[in-house]
């Protein structure tokens, strides 16, 4: 019964609202799947400091039973951050310290090695400055991705009414 | 309509000026409706059901452009990049405060006003409220009573639709006409009685929200539905779930062929005729061409927003009133209130983790004032209340988890604790030392003289933070609460949105400047009926009360109109 006066709601909606507002509304149906897409408005980042905070995002958050950081396009999100919403000391305090990790051949580490170069750095997060901003736009770039919203987590952008249920019953936070 | 343009002009498309516009119109009366604010139909919501990855930004505000447009609207705990355009720019549209005495004014970009943007929580104000002048002697005694507002409370509940509860039996704060609550979750039930038992006389009960949860046949007509807990209401909402001029009061006067609605509107004055003595009609400059024009009619309405209502009446001087039209009392600009806010209580409760919910609610609980009710049983005036609820943090809670990987990942699946939080809401007591005035030389660039503000908070308002943040720790602490935390960090005067006085109603006019109809003591066909009428500020939200007062004084309006005395 819930569901069908649901689904009226919806259909009624997308009627007032034109088709747009279906495809927001569907999209855990219909457009899983995409990464973030880029506008390239003031991109700021090179090859080499994308290649890293795109490491460094997919090892904080990697592909399980769900795609990861690196598919929800988390590096080209914090690149359109840096380069458009940070003040221009935050972009560059960022990409400094981007580079210095490079100065210490991240990239030429194989992925274990890798993994545990990241995790050190998050046993000391509270002095690596660096970290501390790429884990923070890490985790709000990707939970606030479509990806991230509708696969890793229970979108739900018209819950109907407020009810109680058991957690078990979702098993996972909504996004 | 003899001589007139209209018969009646409404000041303000919002709470109150919606009201204002339905009642004449419903009634037959040619109404002209004024604001100020940019054009916007109902369902003409650009933010709406945009997800957070099609945002720019995924909903955070660019910070620089904030800074220079709307450096104060900014600091809104609603103001985001969803909603930023609902506020005014405030490079444009300046205001002083006199230093020191700050005074925080936010304010809508829109027609509709802020009853686009506001926090929708409904409370009527009780008895204890009306006579707390007369009891204690400040401020001027109202000269209406509870039961002077009761049908009205009924008559607008029934239009606007109330959530809430039938079961509450509060001493001091009547029931609405609800549809069914919003309900409290397992741990807000569980605090409630917990508190309830340790602490008689202090309550816990539903947020009562203007949010449709089961429409009337009369809402459903106007094209509104059911509340679909998205919470996402400053952006607006095609569903019309939640009371807003937009999608109820001005569709309803639209549709009686009655209304006029003009935004970009800016009035600079109500015109005052020495003939008459009456106001004969508004001076208006289009924001936009910046065309001047007048416009005339029988009966004027001011619903522009408490402070909008009292700069535009300040700047309406003649050689009769140099200091605004019909102010030979001198009390306009004076005597300006707001609710307390800043003061939080929050912690933890153990357990429930086997508990979650689904869906945003507009509200959860609050606790209605328990001080000072049948006694004087503190050292200040007066009281305050507290709005909260219990939720579960979610994915945020990972910006500060340690750990990586797929073990990271997956703790972030698992909502947070339960966490309980209490919001004071307080009242301000009226002093005639808080008051705006105009600029002598300085006006925005329409020419309006631009407002100088100056407000405190002073004795009892301190004592009020100090022992609604002892109290709130206190009931925290009882109900089984963990970490419980008190934060006091009082808001300056105007922070809780509602912003009251500067016009208000009395018995005598030598005090006073509104009578009980919300007419101006001297000028007879000038009304004031949105918050700058308040002679007190009570610590419920406001906003249930203005629609009251407004359909109340347009039904007088309308008999002396019919009468042939307007």
């Amino acid at each position: 019964m819930e569901d069908i006066n649901r689904r009226d709601i919806l259909t009624g909606l997308t009627a007032m609202l034109g088709v747009s507002a279906l495809s927001t509304i569907h999209a855990n149906a219909i457009e899983v799947g995409f990464g973030f897409k880029p506008s390239g408005k003031n991109a700021i980042f090179n090859e080499q400091q994308m290649k890293i905070v795109e490491l460094i995002a997919n090892i904080i958050i990697p592909d399980t039973d769900t795609p990861g950081a690196s598919k929800a396009g988390v590096h080209l999100y914090i690149d359109h951050m840096a380069g458009n919403w940070m003040t221009k000391d935050e972009a560059s305090s960022l990409i400094k310290g981007i580079d210095k990790i490079n100065t210490d051949k991240f990239t030429s580490l194989n992925h274990e090695e890798q993994v545990v170069f990241v995790q050190n750095l998050d046993d000391n997060r509270d002095k690596e400055q660096t970290y501390n901003t790429l884990k923070s736009y890490t985790v709000v770039g990707y939970y606030t991705s479509e990806i991230g919203s509708t696969l890793e987590l229970n979108y739900d952008p018209v819950p109907g009414k407020y009810e109680e249920i058991p957690f078990d019953s979702v098993g996972k936070v909504w996004a | 309509m003899d001589n007139y343009d209209y018969d009646v002009i409404v000041v303000g498309s919002g709470m109150s000026g919606g009201w204002a516009a339905k009642e004449f119109t419903e009634k037959g009366f040619k109404v002209l409706i004024l604001d100020r604010g940019l054009p916007i139909e109902h369902g003409d919501y650009k933010t709406e059901n945009v997800a957070k990855w099609d945002m720019e930004f995924r909903g955070q505000h660019d910070r620089e452009e904030a800074k220079r447009e709307q450096n104060f609207q900014r600091t809104s705990y609603l103001y985001d990049d969803y909603t930023k355009h609902h506020f005014i720019n405030d490079r444009e549209n300046p205001y002083y405060s006199e230093e020191g005495r700050q005074f925080d004014w936010f304010r809508p970009s829109m027609v509709s006003g802020k009853s686009l943007i506001w926090g929708r929580q409904s409370y009527r104000w009780g008895e204890i409220d009306f006579k707390a002048n007369k009891k204690d002697g400040y401020g001027c005694d109202w000269p209406i009573r509870y039961k002077d507002l009761e049908p009205w409370y009924d008559y607008v509940e029934t239009f606007a639709g109330i959530s809430g509860d039938n079961n509450d039996d509060v001493e001091i704060l009547p029931n609405s006409k609800f549809q069914p609550p919003f309900v409290m979750n397992i741990v807000e039930r569980e605090i409630k009685n917990r508190v309830e038992s340790k602490f008689p006389g202090r309550n816990i009960i539903c947020a009562r929200v203007a949010h449709l949860t089961k429409p009337t046949e009369e809402q459903m007509e106007l094209g509104r539905g059911q509340c679909q807990t998205r919470n996402e209401c400053g952006r607006g909402c095609s569903f019309g779930a939640y009371f807003s001029s937009i999608n109820a009061t001005l569709p309803a006067a639209e549709r009686t062929g009655n209304m006029t609605l003009r935004a970009n509107a800016l009035v600079q004055e109500v015109i005052y005729d020495p003939q008459t003595k009456k106001a004969s009609g508004v001076r208006v400059t289009d924001i936009k061409t910046n065309e001047n024009f007048t416009l005339t009619a029988r009966v004027i309405f001011m619903c522009a927003s408490s402070m909008s209502t009292v700069q535009i009446l300040q700047n309406s001087r003649s050689e009769t009133y140099n200091t605004g039209i019909g102010n030979t009392s001198g009390v306009l600009g004076h005597y300006i209130m707001d609710h307390l806010k800043g003061v939080e209580a929050k912690g933890t409760m153990p357990g429930y983790l086997e508990h979650y919910y689904k869906g945003r609610r507009p509200g959860g609980i609050y606790v209605p004032r328990y001080r000072n009710v049948n006694k004087q049983d503190t050292d200040f005036l007066r009281g305050y209340g507290f709005q909260g609820g219990a939720s579960r943090s979610g994915w945020n809670d990972a910006i500060k988890r340690e750990g990586i990987g797929a073990d990271f990942k997956n703790a972030n699946r698992q909502p947070g604790a339960w966490t309980f939080s209490l919001g004071m809401r307080g009242e301000g007591l009226p002093y005639f030392d808080n008051h705006m005035k105009l600029s002598e030389t300085k006006t925005d660039k329409w020419g309006f003289p631009i407002a100088i503000m100056s407000t405190s908070w002073k004795e009892n308002e301190w004592k009020i933070f100090e022992d609604a943040r002892n109290t709130a720790v206190e009931m925290l602490e009882a109900a089984g609460l963990q970490n419980v935390v008190g934060i006091n960090k009082p808001a300056p005067v105007g922070n809780s949105n509602h912003e009251m006085g500067g016009a208000r109603m009395g018995l005598d006019p030598r005090t006073s400047y509104l009578n009980r109809w919300n007419q101006n003591h001297e000028v007879s066909n000038l009304f004031v009926t949105d918050g700058a009428a308040f002679a007190s500020g009570a610590c419920q939200n406001p906003s249930l009360t203005y629609m009251a007062v407004t359909a109340r004084a347009a039904d007088y309006a309308i008999s002396q109109l019919k009468a042939g005395i307007l």
